[in-house]
């Protein structure tokens, strides 16, 4: 998740935030591994209900836009996200286990969203909420 | 400043001895043990789209360079992007065999070896000629092997449990 999140971070999460409403686009959440639920990871919020997802030679698009640069996913495939699919990405695309991969998720493997960053101290604050590319 | 980071960090060692954080993970590699059958699949089913349009494409019959030229490179690009996820699709077969399954799915699957055998030459077949067949039964033996991860996975699952 570099350069939003280091190895070894601490960080506060929200589980009350998506009971309020729903995840947004570019948020950094906590998600179950759909096929391995004890699995936790954190990952970036890249595609909500509603959206048109592509993956063509390696190029992630949402609604048309490019989100992500070429990865180690040169396949095709395209996603319309229904109600509650969420598409979940990490920041770099090239190390990272994610919808890509295992395809959209739904709202209720959303844990919670990552809401303050405690440690280390130089990593102090609110997450920034986006680092994809638009 | 550096004892106050040292004592922040000896306070912080201590909370978390007591109420320990969940761990999240951000990467994907061997040691995170994730893996998964849909990018064979889905190179699987670019294949066989690839191979869907290589024999829709026409061939200019009149005499128009620039038609022909439209048209070789319209099949040069299919056939790129068919060897590419050929290759694609037998690398993560390999992955899933090599890293993924381990002995004891061979008590669940005794024919995994040579399943995947079978899906990595057709992969290779694939490279080597536009043969509808063949595309559908890669895409079939990727299938198989996904429902073998799927299984071993369930299995797992179970387990923990």
């Amino acid at each position: 998740m570099e350069p939003a999140l280091e190895w070894g971070q601490r960080l506060l999460v929200s589980r009350v935030a998506y009971r309020i409403r729903g995840p947004k686009s570019g948020e950094l959440v906590i998600v179950r591994h759909p096929s391995r639920p004890q699995l936790l990871l954190v990952k970036r919020v890249v595609g909500v209900p509603g959206d048109d997802v592509r993956l063509e030679s390696g190029v992630l698009k949402v609604n048309d836009t490019t989100v992500a640069l070429a990865s180690s996913a040169l396949f095709e495939a395209h996603w319309h996200l229904d109600e509650g699919a969420y598409f979940v990405k990490g920041d770099r695309s090239d190390g990272s286990a994610d919808s890509r991969t295992f395809g959209p998720v739904n709202r209720s493997m959303l844990i919670g969203k990552v809401w303050l960053s405690y440690w280390p101290p130089h990593r102090w604050g609110l997450p920034r909420r986006s680092f994809v590319l638009r | 400043m550096a004892r106050l980071f040292h004592i922040l960090q000896r306070l912080g060692e201590s909370i978390e001895r007591r109420f320990p954080p969940q761990v999240a993970y951000a990467h994907c590699d061997i040691p995170c043990g994730i893996y998964n059958s849909f990018p064979a699949v889905q190179a699987a089913r670019t294949v066989q789209k690839m191979v869907t349009q290589l024999l829709e494409l026409k061939e200019p019959t009149a005499e128009d360079p620039r038609a022909m030229l439209e048209y070789l490179n319209a099949v040069t690009r299919r056939v790129q992007i068919k060897e590419e996820h050929a290759q694609l699709c037998k690398k993560e077969l390999l992955i899933l065999w090599t890293d993924y399954f381990k002995p004891e799915h061979l008590k669940m699957f005794p024919d995994l070896h040579e399943r995947v055998w079978n899906a990595t030459k057709l992969c290779s077949k694939n490279k080597q000629s536009v043969d509808p067949k063949a595309a559908n039964d890669l895409l079939e033996a990727a299938h198989e092997i996904g429902h073998m991860w799927e299984k071993a996975e369930a299995a797992k699952a179970a387990a923990a449990r």
